[in-house]
């Protein structure tokens, strides 16, 4: 068990009464991306949020760096090195772009929150010149670089991604993956990657998990995902 | 139509006023708990009877003193802190308790219901059992002699009526330098838009709704001890009456925003007395006597309450002009 940043194992989650997600187990290695994909509603969303402690954890392990964090709480989680982006209202409509990055160093001391800030507006410099636009006048590409730019600014080791391409259009997707893979080339960081459009994702990613109605049905390398024609064909519409 | 005196322009602009920190005060609860809070009415009372009690103990001996104008900074301050405290105790004993319970909306609204009946019945008790120095009894007192007038050329008017538009005017603007500057006051936006993203980036969310309800109460304790010189008597029951033009405020400003909950409160607090002044001297003048309607002065906040729910839900903040035509058009049945 050595080299994981992430070992998930035999986990079941859901929300309350409603088991989604059953004995899933996977390991992630330091410094690789891995994907999720599989059809809508089969418990992609639902697997993070268990890992993050948002969602219900009804048995399993989940052990970040060798330590089990199963039931620790998001903000626990977000204070020891993951982090969590939701698939959907994740930066602060109302507020202006330099109100969301002070919100995403809440934590942090003050001198050292305004170094973070500086840091990532150097990653991603469009948000330097929109620093006062409130975050709903963004475009939608942009809206999800502050969203990133906000995960980062606490130095997370594992980011997760909830379908952060979701309602972009084909160039800006693919802009963004590039800022994913710099994520991982150049900040070192581990990534796991929810994504629809499977193909793209999966050229990306270093290693894939398919998941079917709440179970993981393929886990492995992305190339063999992409390669396998059968499961490629049923679930991704590959080919 | 005939001009109300400026007098009572004065009066109508100080009542809007204190009605614009009172839906301020709502609106932030409501944005928050997601409760419309019926107890705010009587928490300004509360603040009114602060006042009342300030001036029995304290300032009843220093009545033509100067020093009596301390009065307008000592009252308003000390309602601050004792009616936050009354609106804490609100959340913190009633509220949250039973949100955490996962109590849904009805649950919430008869439970803040329940609180202001207590409430009610805690003033009156106070009011009959607290021994008076100077009054005889404390209950029903009014305190309208007790407002220092003020003379500017011809017109004569009180001191509260106009010390409150500019506390009001200081107060927005400083929750305004509050809300955009502080680090704090950023979270409190952020938690409201959406708590969820709050909490996981590691915002206090909880103590960003006590503090929240703290203000909330606070405002409403200033509003109050400047309106216990406005209203007719201070009695545990004309809570009541103030909610009504409350909630017509906060509707009206769309319960979703602190500044179309300012503006909703002034507009209602001030239209409302000036539409019924002239209405009835309109009146008075059709039929050739004098007419008073002014006992019925809360239809007017009703509605508004009716008018803006089929017209524009939304309140002012969501307006959609083209929309509300259409709506126009289909409620009075054309087109
Ligand atoms: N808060 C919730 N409460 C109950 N069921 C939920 C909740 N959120 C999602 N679900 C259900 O969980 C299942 C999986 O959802 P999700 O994990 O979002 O799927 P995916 O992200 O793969 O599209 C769906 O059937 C969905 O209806
Ligand atoms: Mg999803």
């Amino acid at each position: 068990m050595v080299g994981y940043i992430l070992s998930v194992s035999d986990l079941n989650a859901g929300y309350g009464r409603f088991h989604i997600v059953f004995d899933a187990s996977f390991n992630l290695a330091d410094g690789e991306i891995l994907t999720i994909v599989g059809p809508n509603g089969s418990g992609k969303s639902t697997l993070l949020k268990a890992i993050f402690g948002i969602a219900t954890v009804y048995s399993g392990l989940v052990s970040f760096k060798g330590s089990d964090v199963t039931r620790y709480p998001p903000h626990v989680k977000a204070r020891i090195g993951l982090a969590y982006l939701p698939q959907t209202d994740n930066v602060f409509a109302e507020l202006s772009v330099r109100e969301n990055l002070v919100m995403a160093s809440y934590t942090l001391e003050e001198s050292e929150a305004r170094d973070r800030i500086e840091e990532v507006l150097n990653i991603y410099p469009i948000l330097k010149q929109k620093l006062d636009y409130k975050a709903k006048s963004l475009s939608g590409g942009e809206r999800q670089i502050l969203a990133l730019a906000m995960t980062l600014i606490r130095k997370p080791e594992l980011i997760m991604l909830d379908e952060p391409t979701g309602n972009l259009a084909p160039i800006i997707a693919k802009e963004l993956l590039k800022k994913i893979v710099q994520l991982r080339d150049e900040l070192k960081k581990t990534v796991i990657l929810v994504e629809q459009s499977a193909k793209a994702a999966l050229e990306i990613s270093d290693r894939a998990l398919l998941m079917v109605s709440g179970r993981i049905a393929y886990e492995g390398p992305s190339k063999g995902l992409l390669e396998d024609v059968e499961l490629g064909k049923k679930y991704l519409g590959l080919r | 139509m005939v001009l109300p005196s400026p007098e009572f322009i004065i009066y109508s602009i100080a009542y809007g006023s204190s009605l614009a920190l009172l839906c301020l005060g709502l609106t932030l609860t409501y944005m928050t708990t997601k409760v419309p809070n019926f107890a705010h009415g009587t928490l300004a009372i509360v603040g009114a009877t602060v006042t009342l009690m300030l001036i029995d103990r304290v300032y009843y001996q220093f009545r033509g003193d100067p020093l009596y104008y301390s009065l307008y900074i000592a009252a308003p301050l000390i309602a601050f802190f004792v009616v936050g405290l009354v609106a804490l105790t609100e959340y913190l004993l009633v509220l949250r308790p039973l949100v955490r319970k996962g109590i849904g909306i009805i649950g919430l609204m008869i439970a803040a219901l329940a609180f202001d009946i207590i409430l009610v019945n805690i003033l009156t008790m106070t009011l009959h059992l607290a021994p008076s120095e100077y009054f005889g009894k404390l209950i029903g007192q009014s305190l309208k002699g007790f407002d220092a007038r003020v003379s500017l050329a011809d017109i004569t008017t009180t001191f509260s009526r106009l010390a409150m538009p500019v506390v009001a005017v200081i107060l927005t603007v400083t929750l305004h330098l509050f809300l955009t500057r502080t680090k704090f006051g950023i979270a409190m936006r952020a938690s409201i838009e959406n708590p969820s993203l709050a909490r996981v980036l590691g915002i206090d969310v909880d103590r960003v709704y006590i503090v929240s309800w703290f203000l909330a109460g606070g405002l409403a304790g200033v509003a109050g001890s400047f309106l216990s010189f406005i209203i007719e008597s201070v009695k545990p029951a004309a809570g009541s009456l103030v909610i009504v033009s409350i909630f017509a405020g906060s509707i009206l400003g769309g319960l979703g925003s602190i500044y179309g909950a300012l503006l909703g409160g002034f507009l209602v607090g001030f239209m409302e007395p000036m539409a019924t002044i002239m209405l009835q001297n309109a009146l008075s003048e059709f039929l050739g006597r004098t007419v008073i309607i002014t006992q019925y002065q809360r239809l007017f906040s009703l509605l508004v309450v009716i008018v803006v729910l089929l017209l524009a839900p939304q309140g002012l903040t969501g307006l959609n002009y083209r929309e509300v035509i259409g709506r126009v058009r289909r409620v009075v049945g054309v087109g």
